[in-house]
């Protein structure tokens, strides 16, 4: 149960305190100390080593799960046949490292910064969207800690369309709104978002207080002038048009506009130039002013409005543009920590320690903190989540050993029935699609606009939602910019199939539409199993064509017709698509499937059925 | 039991927290029931289909016709036996059936952007980029009310939407999201087109038998899966729904008309259908007759579809002795008016809150009535026609709708993933909102 409830608390407290003692003391408890920090936490919840060593899952169904969780992509047959075979006592640690490795952690963590971004398209042949996935790509290739990552992209300046721009992170509220001040502040609502969890909109356009008592204890004493506050150092950021001139075509003009700080002492604007937004704000500061109908918000009159963080009080330094002072603050302040520690956690157990993740009250941290205010503790297993977020503060933000941490630990690695928050989840769309072309072998290429010299298998190796595109090959005036045959694809039918099917089933299994600001799902529904069983393009992976079935259909068919048996057929299957071996039951269904006809088609078709199973479509 | 097990339990554990009083926890947390007493509604609709008129017409050339000097010939405006004054030119066939529905003029829309006001009206509820995930359609709401309605045989989903890309089931079980249809009924992946399907199928399943509760959301997915097999197990369906394009001529949205009322005739379990017609958003040219998406031009294709559903429906015996189109509640209703009097340097109209006339029939309206009133220009409402005083707002249609439903449309749910109480409608900024009882009595 969500919500705060009031006057309840004592006894939780008390509880939690006793939790925490124990938790500090993990010595007195177990003979033997988890290095772990989870597990030396959930050992003490459980009760007991053993009783979690019992429950840890087997090789095979790991391998599926780590691989699905840290690179969004399943092991190949292959990979998990040698794993299982490997007697190596450390291989679970050594496959967490070589995932984190893998090009594909950078592909899916990439979209993971994209989809919390709400990184999209916004201008013709999508440079800026490209830009920022690019430098995604890039900071993630490198293990750029995150306080960096954050760093690069509050302070990001120069030409919007650049290598390296994370303009894009600006852009998607600037083309939303075409009130300046609306711009500004759902810029600083949006950073709260993203880089701290906490969700500031409310009090953009009322003080907390009398609004959010049964929602968000910190926010109540929290009023719309700190929000100002903070919107205000975002003020002296401005776009910069160098050069108008007449019969510019705006799309060229796209490429010379400038992200700049109007406060940064080394700006210094042309004769001539143009700065974006009205006079009123030119010289970078933050006017509370307005009136009923501009904007979406409530009329305010607040006068000039000073920079100041509204969590901690501090301001900017001499000497910093105000969004170098915000990015100095924000990640020095702990929540930025916490939230990113939440944010991955999520990731890997399905549910953030809050959820959802953009929802933290800082009140209500802990009971020390919550029992002033009467209030429950918001965050699952507090202690824990402060641990996490002390580790990764002192591994300087670094992604990669917080997920090493979490995949290490025995309880990522045990069966979920022991915690509410190990959850069974859904497997991303584009985990599904990257299941059916390992399942049969079938792999097909994909292509994405503004980034034609690249094809992909991956999907999540798209930058956006709209992708991959069939409309990929045609520049902004519809020029042709490739030939698909000389592309690889046998014709430009295929190549426009093979695009627009595939985006088609991406959306329809929930992948979400940043364009259209829909998030990605977190169910199926019923147009997920008609697609299952029925898309052509599904179809043609899975149960072929004219001129036959996928490889790997055919080569267990063959194997069939030299004599194996239709038990160790439909054991490989089993194995190929869920990771585990069939029951009795379901290796007599197949075993019997297989009687009737025994060729590489009752093969494909038994790999079709596989693939609407609920476990294939699940972690 | 976390929420979505709570939630799942459905309308009858509901129903039964209801009966017996708020359960302890909800009570513990000190939220007020509202003292309407549940069960209030109306049920004088079995189905409803709900048009929204995408961008949103002019309401002086439409269904509040006013004169001027700018009135052109081609709307060809007519003074009704009823004394309502039409655009015969332009909507010919409903100017005749003007005794066969009813037209709200005392509707004042609170929005004046597109997506805003169209949230608005599919939801009961103003835009909130803080709570805008957890919102559902209000046909998830209808659905997920009207769930233990549903039959054994009923392979369609009580929710359905054609022509555009609805708000999704927000908070409710995914189950009660809207089924896209295509204006020819067609649902995307029915088809297996592939020889051997029996067989095939069988497998599937057979293999779906195998896979037994898991208590997770592999349980919801097996439901999905036999729900997608009930659909294409119905052989029937695409005969009785399926409208495909005869007439290339044919605007796509008399062809939806179509479907939406041979959907409800074939009687398979939908009976919230949600439709488009759009491009309304007339800023320029707006009297232009060669524009396909001119007034003229969608006007015609309106006249054309809402009075095909009214003839249909009437033609067609409903579940309780008298027509389907006495059971089904058709409403269409645009997003805003628009700016009245001249047009403006464009020759269009721009967005204008201020009225906002809705077209209703069947379902328990009593035909040919005109409530309420604006003024001579169409400015402002002058006459609010109903007995609460005051100009109805989008959430008092949205009441209408849910009430004429049989849905309690003051129905909270407490426990949302952000903890913020869901009304059905919201009355946070308006106060409550009123079924417009004049439509009915």
């Amino acid at each position: 149960m969500r919500g705060i409830v009031m006057n309840r608390c004592s006894r939780r407290a008390a509880l939690a305190l006793l939790l925490s003692l124990i938790a500090c003391a993990p010595l007195a408890v177990a003979q033997e100390a988890p290095a772990n920090p989870i597990d030396a936490y959930f050992n003490v919840q459980a009760r007991g080593k053993a009783r979690l060593r019992a429950s840890l899952i087997d090789d095979r169904r790991f391998l599926r799960k780590l691989a699905l969780d840290i690179a969004g992509v399943h092991p190949t047959y292959e990979q998990a046949q040698a794993f299982v075979a490997d007697a190596s006592d450390r291989k679970r640690a050594a496959a967490v490292d070589s995932l984190l490795n893998s090009q594909e952690y950078v592909y899916r963590w990439a979209n993971f910064f994209d989809e919390m971004f709400w990184n999209q398209i916004i201008l013709p042949n999508a440079p800026v969207r490209n830009a920022l996935h690019g430098s995604l790509v890039e900071m993630l290739s490198a293990n750029t800690p995150w306080d960096q990552m954050a760093t690069r992209i509050l302070t990001d300046a120069g030409l919007l369309v650049r290598e390296g721009s994370a303009s894009a992170y600006w852009l998607v509220e600037t083309i939303d709104d075409d009130y300046w001040l609306d711009q500004v502040d759902d810029q600083a609502a949006f950073i709260t978002e993203t880089m701290l969890g906490v969700q500031t909109r409310c009090i953009s356009c009322h003080d907390g207080k009398g609004h959010l008592e049964n929602i968000n204890v910190d926010l109540t004493q929290r009023t719309r002038r700190e929000f100002w506050e903070l919107a205000a150092f975002l003020s002296s950021k401005t776009l910069f048009f160098p050069n108008p001139r007449p019969n510019l075509d705006p799309v060229e003009a796209i490429y010379e506009i400038e992200l700049v700080d109007v406060d940064d002492p080394k700006f210094s604007p042309g004769r001539g130039a143009v700065l974006v937004p009205p006079a009123d704000f030119q010289f970078g500061r933050y006017m509370a002013e307005s009136e009923a109908g501009q904007g979406m918000r409530p009329p305010r009159n607040g006068g000039l409005i000073e920079p100041r963080y509204p969590f901690t009080g501090e301001t900017p330094k001499p000497g910093e543009t105000r969004r170098q002072a915000l990015a100095r603050i924000i990640v020095a302040d702990r929540q930025f920590a916490r939230n990113m520690v939440n944010r991955v956690w999520k990731q890997f157990f399905g549910k953030g320690f809050v959820d959802p993740v953009n929802e933290w009250d800082l009140a209500r941290l802990n009971f020390r903190t919550a029992g002033v205010h009467g209030a429950d503790v918001q965050p699952e297993n507090p202690l824990l989540m402060e641990t996490l977020t002390d580790s990764f503060i002192e591994s300087g933000f670094d992604f990669k050993s917080l997920i090493r941490l979490i995949c290490n630990s025995e309880w990522y690695q045990t069966e979920g029935a022991l915690l509410a928050s190990s959850q069974t989840r859904r497997l991303e769309a584009e985990a599904i699609l990257d299941g059916v072309a390992k399942l049969t072998g079938v792999q097909l290429p994909y292509v994405a606009t503004g980034m034609l010299d690249q094809r992909h298998t991956n999907l999540w190796a798209m930058p956006g939602t709209i992708e991959p595109s069939p409309g990929a090959i045609y520049g902004y005036d519809g020029e042709l910019l490739a030939d698909p045959r000389e592309m690889g694809y046998p014709s430009t039918e295929v190549f426009f199939a093979i695009q627009a099917l595939t985006l088609d089933i991406l959306r329809t299994m929930g992948r979400g539409d940043r364009v259209n600001r829909q998030k990605r799902g977190d169910e199926f529904d019923m147009q997920t199993s008609l697609a299952l069983m029925n898309n052509p393009l599904l179809q043609y992976q899975l149960l072929g064509d004219g001129n036959g079935v996928g490889p790997v259909a055919t080569q267990l068919g063959q194997a069939m017709s030299l004599g194996r048996s239709a038990a160790d057929t439909v054991t490989e299957l089993y194995l190929r698509a869920l990771f585990r071996e069939p029951s009795a039951d379901e290796l007599a269904l197949g075993v019997a499937y297989l009687a009737e006809s025994s060729d590489e088609r009752a093969v494909a078709d038994l790999m079709w059925s596989l693939v609407s199973h609920a476990d294939f479509l699940h972690k | 039991m976390n929420r979505r097990r709570f939630l799942q339990s459905g309308p009858l554990m509901l129903g039964g927290c209801l009966a017996m009083g708020l359960p302890s926890t909800l009570r513990a947390r000190g939220l007020r029931r509202l003292p309407k007493a549940a069960g209030a509604a109306l049920g004088s609709a079995r189905n409803l289909i709900f048009i929204v008129l995408e961008g949103g017409p002019s309401h002086i050339d439409t269904f509040d016709l006013k004169r001027g000097a700018w009135t052109p010939d081609l709307l060809g405006p007519e003074l009704l036996t009823n004394g309502v004054d039409w655009p015969s030119g332009v909507m010919p066939k409903l100017g005749r059936m003007i005794d066969r529905f009813s037209i709200l003029r005392s509707l004042s829309a609170q929005e004046a952007v597109h997506s805003r006001a169209v949230y608005q009206l599919l939801t009961a509820h103003r835009q909130s980029p803080a709570l805008a995930d957890e919102i559902p359609n209000f046909v998830s709401v209808a659905a997920y009310f009207l769930e233990a309605q549903r039959r054994p045989n009923d392979a369609l989903p009580t929710a359905m939407v054609m022509g555009f890309d609805a708000i999704g089931a927000g908070f409710l079980p995914a189950r009660h999201k809207a089924l896209q249809m295509g204006a020819d009924g067609a649902i995307p992946n029915m088809a297996h087109n592939r020889p051997d399907a029996d067989r095939r199928f069988k497998l599937l399943d057979d293999q779906g038998a195998l896979q037994g509760a898991r208590g997770d959301l592999r349980d919801d997915f097996l439901e999905f899966q036999a729900g997608a097999r009930r659909l294409m197990a119905d052989t029937e369906l695409a005969a009785l729904i399926n409208q495909p394009e005869t007439d290339a001529q044919e605007h796509p949205f008399v062809r939806a008309c179509r479907t939406a009322a041979r959907t409800l005739e074939a009687d398979k379990g939908a009976r919230v259908l949600l439709m488009s017609l759009g491009n309304w958003d007339h800023h320029i040219g707006i009297y232009d007759p060669a524009a396909p998406n001119g007034l003229a031009g969608l006007s015609a294709a309106f006249d054309d579809g809402f009075s095909l559903l009214i003839e249909s429906l009437a033609a067609a015996p409903g579940a309780g002795g008298g027509s389907l189109l006495d059971e089904t509640l058709v409403v269409a209703v645009g997003e805003f008016g628009r700016t009245i009097g001249p047009l403006n340097t464009s020759m269009g109209r721009d967005h204008y809150p201020y009225a906002l006339p809705a077209l209703m029939a069947g379902g328990g309206v009593q035909p040919g009535r005109v409530i309420g009133a604006t003024d001579s220009a169409g400015a402002y409402i002058s006459d609010p026609g109903w007995s609460h005083n005051r100009y109805m707002l989008p959430n008092d249609l949205m009441a209408t709708i849910y009430s004429a439903l049989g849905v309690d449309w003051t129905a909270r749910f407490e426990d949302t993933p952000s903890g913020r109480v869901f009304e059905a409608v919201d009355t946070s900024l308006n106060g409550p909102a009123y079924p417009i009882e004049e439509l009915f009595a």
